[in-house]
């Protein structure tokens, strides 16, 4: 159970409550001495509240470490974000921003005391820290964390529109989208009997997975592969045992601990549990002599950022390596 | 929860418990959230004792996974039941359980020590998770029961109320544990929930010697327990050792649920549930109690695996919320029914 998976739960458990939200008369509350001037700017967030601004913030704490993620990737001045969670260690110069704590258990005095002008937050982020930091005047901005690669990719452009990056915002996204149309350009001659079934999770139980609605099943189908957990009832679900044999995984997508273990070490340690752990032992990925196995660090992979397009390119030539060799003479990328 | 004298006609429940294991093993083989049914694993099974090497992944799901875990299961269950009988023999407490004097909370500890501190430290292929659960498990009632030793005499009201007060405070650790470090909050609460799932043939192996040993041991001081039910004094004056066969049976108690709970988890109310329903059947005489009990948790845990693993599939239900959700209202059923007749 890694630390990004609790979150993407916990959203989804919070997302469910936070929609009975009536939050608007506190955001009124807040506004209501403070009119918009002209040329102030108003955005509405997933939890469709409203935030006005006149000059963009300048002094931004991020509750997510993928929202620190897409801070960085859209090219702010480090200055200008105040705070992370304690979870946000990429890139490295997050790792020097002030601490306020975690995800579900932001201090609000520490974010008090950094005076932000916008708070960035996901559905994960308690709705009473939300209601708390707005009634001490604080703008919180909230964002959507379940869905596709497509809902990363809006919320970089949200992210880009409230930070006043727009033209950022927009260019990555345009940029990441480009990467993945090219992709699927490459892989769309893949017949599907060429497409092998892939099973993203734990090998010991309880086998966590990701199922249709998820970022990481669009990830597998994206790259050219077959999620075994397409029928799964949840995005986030975790699979029997005996379903999993039953679909015959060919190729295991798995996450490992860059501080614990090489991706060597993670793949070979798989590998040894796919041959001698009774269950898998009689599946494809046990009784291969060298499994197909791609071992993704867990933050890479996991958290809904920019960097899910790195994986998904890496992904897609692990499992289609033909189509990248047989083009690299038309100067691909 | 008195129930009549047994007659001989009560006897016909042991065979009939037995028919009912064995069905219950056949149906639970047949069913899954895969498409292997119950004539696949006959041939499989057939096919296995001949000798025939785990092939296809039909194979691996007959004797790898369904196999062990309807084994485990009917063990599980029989260990719960037999300790759980024991338990309210001992306290002469209807409410008495497995778990009261302090297995549960010293077994999550260690679960808990195990999964977050034993990130790849496997011995093999083999989780640490199980071993780590039964030592912290047995070194807990052990610290309960040392605290009321007093110049060879049990303190039965002392055990009861230091096992209450040691599990809770070691429930507390284990929240703040669990709360530390997040990234085990899943793991742990799916194993505070009780589970089979992760059923393999070594946790088997695990459980096997103290099933045997602690079921023999019980057996043995059977006639015992009979007496605790009249109370100390007169168990004294029949001339049972009474503080002896208490530890005896103490210790092959807590072995028992100690095991039982390293491999599945912390599942409630079978060891609560199956002795009043075996001696509302059978009647209060342990030898024949015991058996009887022994059966009938192994039926009752098998049947709410089956509904934990096939309810929802191909997501599996945490076993535990299973066995008291049926449980709850059969013991209701089963109180009021008793007080009527």
């Amino acid at each position: 159970m890694s630390r990004a998976r609790a979150h993407i739960l916990l959203v989804a458990c919070l997302g469910f409550l936070t929609g009975f939200a009536a939050l608007t008369p506190f955001v009124e509350a807040c506004s209501a001495g403070d009119p918009p001037q002209s040329g102030g700017r108003t955005f509405t967030d997933a939890l469709d509240r409203t935030i006005t601004w006149s000059t963009a913030p300048g002094r931004i704490v991020s509750l997510s470490p993928n929202l620190t993620e897409i801070l960085f990737a859209l090219g702010l001045e480090p200055e200008s974000i105040v705070g992370v969670t304690r979870f946000c260690d990429h890139p490295p110069e997050a790792g020097q921003i002030d601490v306020v704590g975690g995800i579900v258990d932001p201090n609000l005095e520490r974010i008090a005391s950094l005076e932000p002008d916008l708070v960035l937050a996901t559905r994960g982020v308690p709705l009473e820290t939300m209601t708390s930091l707005e009634r001490l005047g604080l703008p919180v901005y909230a964002l959507e964390t379940r869905g596709e690669i497509d809902q990363i990719l809006t919320n970089i452009r949200l992210i880009g529109a409230v930070t006043g990056r727009r033209a950022a915002g927009e260019k990555l996204a345009d940029t990441l989208q480009g990467r993945i149309d090219r992709l699927t350009a490459r892989l769309q001659d893949v017949p599907a009997a060429e497409r092998p079934r892939v099973y993203y999770g734990d090998l010991e139980g309880p086998h966590w997975t990701a199922g249709p609605g998820s970022f990481i099943h669009a990830l597998i189908t994206l790259a050219g592969g077959q999620n075994i957990a397409a029928q799964a009832p949840a995005a986030w679900t975790p699979l029997s045992l005996e379903t999993i044999v039953a679909a015959d995984p060919q190729v295991y997508l798995g996450t490992f601990d860059p501080a614990a273990e090489s991706a060597d070490e993670a793949r070979a340690r798989a590998g040894d549990l796919l041959r001698n752990h009774e269950g898998w032992r009689a599946t494809r990925l046990g009784k291969a002599t060298s499994p197909r196995i791609m071992m993704v660090a867990t933050d890479r992979l996991q958290r809904p950022g920019p960097r899910v397009i790195d994986v998904l390119e890496e992904f897609a030539r692990f499992l289609h390596p033909h189509c990248w060799e047989k083009s690299t003479g038309e100067g691909g990328r | 929860m008195s129930a009549g004298s047994p007659g001989r006609s009560q006897w016909i429940w042991l065979p009939l418990a037995a028919l009912l294991l064995f069905a219950a093993m056949i149906v639970s083989l047949g069913s899954g959230s895969a498409a292997v049914d119950t004539g696949d694993a006959v041939r499989v099974l057939l096919a296995r004792l001949r000798g025939a090497p785990v092939e296809s992944p039909v194979d691996g799901i007959v004797w790898d996974i369904r196999l062990p875990r309807v084994l485990l299961a009917v063990l599980v269950g029989a260990l719960l039941a037999v300790s759980g009988a024991v338990m309210q023999a001992f306290f002469r407490n209807v409410m008495a359980g497995p778990y009261l004097v302090g297995v549960s909370s010293g077994a999550a500890l260690g679960a808990v020590l195990a999964m977050i501190l034993g990130w790849g430290i496997h011995l093999g292929t083999f989780s640490t998770v199980p071993l780590s659960a039964f030592g912290v498990a047995i070194a807990v009632v052990g610290l309960v029961y040392a605290l009321n030793r007093r110049r060879g005499r049990v303190h039965t009201e002392g055990l009861l109320l230091t096992g209450i007060a040691i599990s809770a405070a070691i429930s507390a650790l284990v929240a703040v544990i669990v709360l530390m470090s997040r990234d085990a909050v899943q793991k742990v609460l799916f194993w505070l929930l009780g589970s089979l799932a992760a059923a393999r043939w070594d946790h088997l192996e695990i459980v096997l010697p103290y099933a045997v040993i602690g079921l023999a041991v019980v057996w043995w001081r059977a006639r015992d327990l009979d007496l605790f039910m009249w109370g100390d004094v007169t168990g004294a004056a029949l001339g049972v050792q009474v503080d002896r066969s208490r530890t005896i049976l103490l210790a092959a108690a807590s072995l028992m649920t100690a095991a039982a709970v390293a491999v599945s988890g912390i599942i409630g109310f079978v060891g609560l549930m199956v002795p009043h329903m075996a001696r509302f059947l059978m009647g209060s005489t342990h030898r024949r109690l015991l058996p009887l009990a022994a059966m009938l948790g192994g039926v009752l845990l098998l049947l709410a695996d089956l509904l934990a693993r096939t309810l929802w599939a191909p997501t599996e239900l945490p076993l535990g919320a299973i066995t008291a959700l049926v449980g709850a209202p059969f013991l209701v059923y089963l109180c009021t029914r008793s007080r009527r007749g």
